[in-house]
């Protein structure tokens, strides 16, 4: 067993090379990747924009072809058709026929995975209750989708063969903080459920709530490589958080850290994300709906 | 395999087809082998029916109603000559804007479809499923199929129902001018014809298998033909040989074929039939006063007759005349004094005319016997010419050369005869008399279905006149049908026949049973000279259903329209779509194009256009003509790899009301398939290597 | 788009097709007030060039080349079928060039005639033709070059061709009511033409709407100028009534005096002949038209004469002296071949001296043809006294009192005698040789001023030209056409002869009252 064979995705060298007409190479959009990413994690691709992030979810999809190295997904070369049997993908855009509706673009996906009818029949709609696509929105053509529904039904036609390795590429871009919320929720769900999703985003926020590992990419170049908790932590600064404390329990602590020689420690109440303050507030006021929220470790 | 012959340029289509197998085995087995394995039908219908579902709901399908009213529209502005005219007129604008339409929607939507999915991206949808190139090419081939078969559908329901209406209203009208008598006499066989069986059918047609003239009806148990005088006749008789045949039989030297000549030796009878040009003159002259008198008379049951004359002439295979009028009989006629035809009369052919007959390896020519005299008939049998070969000394037996009749053909097993060559065909001179000139047409292996009394047949035939008429005199045909087997003769059928235009007449079905029969056709009509070919006549062996030829039309349109949609998507995947709707019609006309230049495309056509150009200089001249040259082997190289868009005629037999047989069907499918699967492969090859995310 | 945005642009279209229509029509009614320059006449509600010519954009050009060499290619493989139709396409498709419509006027009257056999195919062919004609003259109405095409099948291939003598009796025949043979209706697309339309109504006169003037007359012409009214057969109501049909050469005679009247009133100009040809055409017509009548009275003379049995000849020389020999007292004369007879010598008269006077109207405007058609007025002159003789010869042999025939048999006799005259000046002063007039004529008598001999002496002058052409052989090649006026002569002589020898009783009898 590999690392190319037991990992979800796999790259070696992997550097694409846009040439001119004549040959000549015009931009470098991605240098020497070598990348693992393994089953079962949230895998973050961050960069700005023009770092290769796209260049490098298209090398995996086959929808380019790399000019050196190679890449394997799930164990096969990338582009091959069969392993599109258990990959999903998630494009920037709503790259979908905006004269069928929603109905009818999941059943044209289902078909290309050869998904039985009868499966089909019962399958669609959970997908589009689990997207929260509402009934009237299914019938609808596409064209007529605003950003956040076609986001949705781009995410439940990645999502229509059950695969093992779903690709998504600026899942949140377009969709309001309770549909991000939401898009977050189901990471972490297909997380659970032992898949691997490779993310790729530019809204830091967002990738740091799911993500398990990231890589930065910048100028086609990986800088940096790791687990979020890891990267993000600062470690020479220590947080204790608790509940329900006292003054005068504050202020034993303060003059325990001072009889201790800790001299520049902060004590303030922790802050909430907007994001968080947002769908508490939604949801607080929306009948039916679940008040808690979770985020942010509350 | 038929061959393809432009110039000096020859590639058969059997290369071609080699060449697309090349492409298919290449491209699918060997590269795309996986691919192929991996070929889901699922997955292609679904892709198709998403083409479908945009062609739809892009409201392509209304472009039909349109293409009605302008048939409509432009069936209004037919003038047609008859009933059956307007019938076949209102067919070809159908088909035509059928074709028309489907060809240019589907190269429209085909072209188009696949660079717009790259450019709006919908493409990545698509690839990343478990769906290869493959599939995406036939799905989108089987997408526009069934737009075109849709269009097709309503098109063809359309056709249907306009020209029945159209037709069963003329049919009414031809039933009430036949009853008020309102029917020109040249006309009223075909509307007999027209209001018995309708103006919507679809015949199938047996052509005779050869045509002769004879001045007289062959009689069956005699081997003596007949052919008119007055050059209203002549006679052919083949001779094959090779060159050693034409080497004296005592030359032992330099063996030079032809050094001395050849002899022909004929036999030709003859029977003097009506007054020859000088007794007519005779007769007028005032009496005492005699017609000059410069031909040889014989005497024939105590009577004084001027014998006629033949001409002797030798002719290719293409019935034309090969040597000079000099080189044999020394170009004058030779006088026939033995009307039995038994005293054997030589013509001699030149070395000089035996040399030009043996140039590039011709092995086969015909001898041609005229009679120039009017007033006279001639006979000529199988036994009435050979061929000698004379030796160099008076004392060496002549080398003899027999007739190459075939043995297996009854039907060349004779002297061939045939009526005066004009523009348009062979010429049958007309006569009220009891007997006359007769064209023989045999058919053979062509039964007549069905079960009525009568056989329908066809018969075009051009007149001439003198145009001196100043009341009406209609050309006037006997026909009439004989079994040689059986002996059996038809009771005659009169009609009257206008030029150059289709009559329909009936002969009883008794002789033409078995299927080996012989039409004998009749001009009745003095001074009228009937104009025919071999095609001239046909029989309607059976009819069959017009919506079932219209289904089989629609059919033929809509493999091209297949073929169309694989051109286009072939195209779209390497080019952009304005380009690739452009070369797709350069692909589609080119063989076309190149038929139609044919004529200027042949070597030495150069040569003379740098002549009329004015090109003194000879440099200059030998660089436009080698130039001119290598362009029209190019097109010529490059038209026989395209597809020959003639071989989908849709409409050409059913504009005639004659059944598509199951070949022309045959032929498109062969083009289609021929054409459009390495097409097909080379579309899916290329697609692989294309990036669609650029 | 939202659907009422589409409803909207839609119904802007509709608007603009339909005030482009009005604006159209608006801008023919003002073409067709201005009367000197004539125009296309178009109708929104009928699919027309216009119409075609929007519909097709620019692939007008490329079906046009492609409709002219299919055409042609069929006319010479003889393939007719739908040849009509494609004519009839580019006829729309260019329907601003006369010359394209000229040569199809002309390719479908001659080239396409002369392929059938049938001579009833032949006509309907050339009646296509003129149905051609007739349409580019509804979209183009007063038309110099359209009328003289008209003019030009009328006179040239249904008057004059070999053919023409079915040919004029058909149009003859066909110019009054009948019933017609074709039962489609005329704009059904299979509706064919297989007979001429009746112009005529029960008596003989012009039907009205061939009559209707179409362009008003400028009030600034001079009161005795002659205007082209635009109606079909203006120059025709003068020759009313026409009890035994329209002859084509009538018809020719209209159309061409139409265009030269265009011609000289409007100044339209050909776009192929001559100002002198167009303008010499009536004449030429008119005295083709008397000559027919004049034929046509031969041979109705012959059948009322010498009975339905007798063979009628069929060259124009033999019918002479069929008849001239026929007594004064003739017995069983058949009445409707008398009138006819007597109506077609009339006829020839009055065109005679209709035609002559068209000759001096051409002659006065163009005066170098004053030589070149002396010798056709001299005819005329000659037709008119024979044609009038022996409409009063004929007159006299059916008179109901011998007073009355006593007048006709002497006006006859005169009329006799003026054309005997009048034909032997015309053979000394054409069919005369230069030796033999010197030799023979009186002194101070030469060719061109043979009209001072007497009556007497022409014959005497003549008789001795023709015993010297038959002893020298001089001028022996025009034997041929003398030999016509020669009969003339000679009926002419046996009809003086018969008049001179008549009785004054009645005798005549027709054979049915």
């Amino acid at each position: 067993m590999t690392l190319a064979t037991d990992s979800a995705v796999h790259t070696e060298h992997l550097t694409k090379i846009y040439r001119d007409f004549w040959g000549r190479d015009k931009v470098r959009a991605l240098d020497d990747l070598n990348l693992t990413i393994h089953r079962g994690e949230v895998f973050g691709l961050l960069g700005p924009n023009g770092s290769g992030k796209s260049t490098t979810i298209k090398l995996l999809l086959g929808l380019i072809f790399a000019t050196r190295g190679t890449a394997h997904v799930l164990g096969q070369p990338a582009g091959s058709t069969t392993i599109n049997e258990k990959i999903g993908f998630l494009p920037e855009e709503s790259y979908l026929y905006r004269f069928l509706n929603g109905e009818e673009t999941l059943k044209f996906y289902g078909r290309l995975f050869k998904i039985p009818s009868k499966d089909l029949k019962r399958r669609v709609p959970e997908l589009l209750d689990v997207v929260g696509l509402d009934q009237k929105s299914r019938k609808r053509k596409l064209r007529e989708y605003s950003k956040g529904m076609a986001r949705r039904i781009g995410l439940a036609q990645a999502l229509i063969n059950n695969p093992d390795l779903i690709l998504l590429d600026e899942p949140t871009t377009g969709l309001d903080p309770i549909g991000t919320r939401e898009m977050k929720d189901l990471i972490l769900s297909l997380k659970e459920q032992g898949k691997t999703v490779l993310l790729c985003s530019h809204l830091l926020a967002d990738v740091q709530d799911v993500c398990d590992r990231i890589t930065i990419l910048f100028r086609g170049k990986m800088q940096t490589l790791g687990q979020v908790r890891d990267l993000l932590q600062v470690r020479d600064i220590t947080q204790i958080q608790t509940r329900g404390m006292t003054p005068q329990q504050l202020t034993e602590v303060q003059e325990f850290l001072r009889r201790t020689g800790v001299t520049d420690a902060t004590i303030t109440h922790p802050t909430t994300t907007l994001e968080d303050l947002f769908v508490r507030v939604v949801r607080e006021n929306t009948p039916g709906a679940d008040p808690r929220i979770a985020g942010n470790g509350q | 395999m038929s061959s393809h012959l432009l110039g000096d340029f020859e590639i058969s289509n059997f290369t071609g087809a080699i060449l697309g197998v090349v492409i298919v085995v290449g491209g699918l087995l060997i590269y795309g082998f996986r691919d192929l394995l991996r070929f889901s039908i699922t997955r292609a219908w679904a892709i198709s029916s998403v083409c479908w579902s945009e062609s739809i709901r892009r409201k392509v399908l209304w472009i039909t109603p349109l293409a009605i009213i302008g048939v409509i529209i432009v069936a209004q502005l037919q003038r047609p000559s008859d009933e059956q005219d307007a019938i076949r007129q209102t067919i070809k604008f159908c088909l035509f804007a059928t074709g028309l339409l489907i060809v240019i929607t589907t190269i429209i939507l085909a072209a188009t479809n696949l660079p717009k999915e790259i450019d709006t991206r919908v493409i990545y949808t698509v690839v990343t499923k478990p769906t290869t190139r493959l599939e995406i090419v036939i799905g989108k081939v089987l997408g526009f199929a069934r737009v075109s078969g849709a269009i097709l559908i309503i098109m063809g329901l359309f056709t249907g129902l306009y020209l029945h209406l159209r037709a069963s209203f003329l049919r009414d009208d031809i039933r009430q001018r036949l009853e008020a008598g309102l029917v020109n006499p040249t006309d009223l066989a075909s509307y007999q014809h027209y209001k018995d069986v309708g103006l919507l059918n679809a015949k199938t047609i047996e052509m005779p298998k050869q045509m002769e003239v004879f001045a007289r009806v062959p009689d069956p148990k005699s081997k003596v033909r007949w052919f008119s005088g007055n050059s209203e006749g002549e006679a052919l008789i083949p001779f094959e040989f090779k060159k050693e045949d034409f080497i004296a039989p005592d030359d032992n030297q330099d063996k030079t074929p032809g050094k001395t000549g050849a002899v022909a030796l004929i036999k030709i009878g003859w029977d003097q039939v009506g007054p020859t040009p000088e007794e007519q003159r005779a007769g007028k002259l005032p009496i005492g006063i005699a017609a000059p008198d410069t031909k040889p008379t014989t005497r024939i049951a105590g009577k004084l007759v001027r014998a006629p004359q033949v001409m002797v002439r030798v002719y290719d295979t293409n019935l034309n005349q090969l040597l000079p009028g000099n080189a044999v009989g020394n170009g004058k006629g030779v006088d026939l004094a033995d009307p039995a035809g038994i005293t054997p009369i030589p013509v001699y052919i030149t070395p000089q005319g035996i040399q030009q007959m043996l140039q590039g390896d011709r092995t086969k020519i015909f001898l041609n016997i005229i009679g120039p005299n009017k007033g006279y008939e001639y006979s000529i049998a199988p036994d009435s010419a050979v061929l000698l070969i004379p030796g160099m000394s008076e004392q060496t037996q002549p080398k003899v050369l027999q007739p190459a009749y075939s043995n297996n053909n009854p039907l060349a097993a004779m002297p061939f005869l045939r009526g005066r060559y004009g523009m348009g065909g062979e010429q049958l001179p007309g006569s009220s008399k009891e007997t006359g000139p007769v064209v023989v047409l045999p058919f053979s292996n062509a039964a007549p279905s069905g079960s009525g009394a009568q056989v329908s047949f066809q018969l075009r035939a051009g007149i001439e006149n003198s145009g001196d008429e100043d009341t009406e005199k209609l050309t006037q045909i006997e026909a009439v049908a004989y079994n040689p087997k059986s002996g059996e003769t038809s009771s005659p059928t009169k009609f009257y026949l206008e030029a150059n235009r289709q009559t329909i007449f009936q002969l009883p079905r008794g002789p033409l049973a078995d299927g080996q029969f012989e039409i004998r056709l009749r001009n009745l009509t003095d001074d009228h000279y009937l104009i025919l070919r071999p095609d001239s006549v046909s029989m309607i062996q059976s009819m069959e259903s017009f919506d079932f030829n219209l289904l089989k039309s629609l059919f033929i349109l809509w493999l091209m329209s297949i073929l169309v949609t694989v051109i286009a998507i072939f195209c779209s995947t390497w080019l952009s779509w304005p380009i690739a709707i452009v070369l797709t019609l350069v692909i589609l006309l080119g063989h076309w194009g190149v038929q139609q230049l044919s004529d200027t495309l042949q070597p030495g056509v150069g040569n003379s256009i740098a002549q009329d150009l004015g090109l003194q200089d000879p440099s200059k001249a030998k660089a436009f003509t080698s130039s001119y040259e290598a362009l029209s082997k190019g097109l010529v190289a490059v038209s026989t790899i395209l597809p020959d868009i003639s071989q989908f005629s849709a409409t050409e037999d059913i504009e005639k009301g004659v059944a598509i047989a199951p070949q022309r069907l045959f032929d498109a499918l062969t083009v289609l398939l021929g054409f459009g699967v390495p097409m097909l492969a080379l579309s899916y090859v290329f697609l692989r290597n294309k990036e669609v995310a650029p | 788009m939202n659907r009422a945005g589409r409803i909207g642009i839609v119904a802007v279209l509709l608007a603009a097709l339909a005030l482009n229509g009005v604006t159209r029509v608006a801008a023919d009614h003002m073409r067709a007030t201005n009367t000197s320059i004539p125009g296309s006449q178009t109708e929104l509600s009928q699919m027309n060039s216009f119409a075609l010519a929007l519909l097709l954009g620019g692939l007008r050009g490329p079906l046009v080349m492609i409709l002219w060499s299919s055409s042609e290619t069929q006319k010479a493989d003889k393939d007719l079928e739908d040849f009509d139709t494609k004519v009839e396409w580019i006829r729309l498709l260019q329907p601003e060039f006369d010359t394209v419509h000229l040569f199809q006027i002309w390719n479908k009257a001659y080239n396409i005639s002369v392929q059938m056999a049938s001579l009833a195919n032949k006509y309907t062919a050339i009646l296509d033709a003129l149905d051609y004609a007739q349409r580019v003259d509804d979209q183009r109405p007063s038309n110099i070059n359209i009328l003289t095409a008209i003019a030009q099948v009328y006179f040239d291939k249904l008057g004059n061709s070999n053919e023409k003598g079915y040919y004029r009796e058909r149009i003859r025949t066909e110019s009054k009511p009948h019933e017609l043979k074709q039962k489609l209706a005329r704009n059904d697309p299979a509706w064919r033409r297989l007979e001429f339309d009746p112009i005529l109504d029960d008596k003989g006169d012009i039907l009205p709407q061939y009559l209707k003037p179409v362009r008003a007359r400028p009030s600034d012409l001079p009161a005795g100028s002659d205007w082209e009214d635009g109606s079909a057969l203006q120059y025709l109501k003068q020759f009313e009534p026409f009890p035994y049909g329209v002859s084509p050469l009538a018809l020719a005679y209209n159309y061409h005096k139409r265009a030269q009247v265009l011609q000289t009133v409007d100044h339209q100009r050909h776009a192929q002949l001559s100002d002198m040809v167009v303008d010499s055409r009536p004449a030429l017509d008119l005295k083709g038209w008397g000559e027919e009548e004049w034929e046509r009275g031969r041979r109705a003379e012959i059948r009322a004469l010498m009975g339905p049995g007798r063979t009628i000849p069929t060259e124009r020389n033999d019918l002479e002296l069929v008849a001239a020999d026929v007594p004064a007292n003739a017995k069983d004369l058949l009445p409707e071949a008398m009138q006819e007879a007597i109506y077609s010598y009339n006829r020839a008269v009055q065109l005679a001296a209709a035609s002559d006077a068209e000759y001096a109207r051409h002659i006065a405007n163009y005066t170098t043809n004053a030589f070149l058609y002396q010798s056709h007025r001299d005819d005329l002159k000659a037709m008119s006294f024979m044609c009038a003789a022996d409409r009063d010869f004929l007159k006299a042999l059916i008179a109901h009192t011998p007073e009355e025939r006593v007048k006709l048999f002497e006006s006859a006799a005169k009329s006799y005698a003026d054309a005997n005259y009048q034909n032997q000046l015309i053979l000394l002063q054409y069919y005369t040789g230069d030796n033999a007039a010197q030799k023979l004529f009186p002194p101070g008598i030469t060719r061109t001023n043979v009209t001072k001999l007497s009556r007497e002496q022409a014959a005497t002058v003549l008789n001795a030209v023709l015993d010297d052409m038959r002893r020298t052989g001089e001028g022996i090649q025009n034997q041929e056409d003398m030999t016509e006026y020669m009969r003339y002569m000679e009926r002419a002589a046996r009809r003086l002869h018969t008049i001179a020898s008549a009785t004054t009783e009645p005798a005549a009898s027709t054979q049915s009252q």
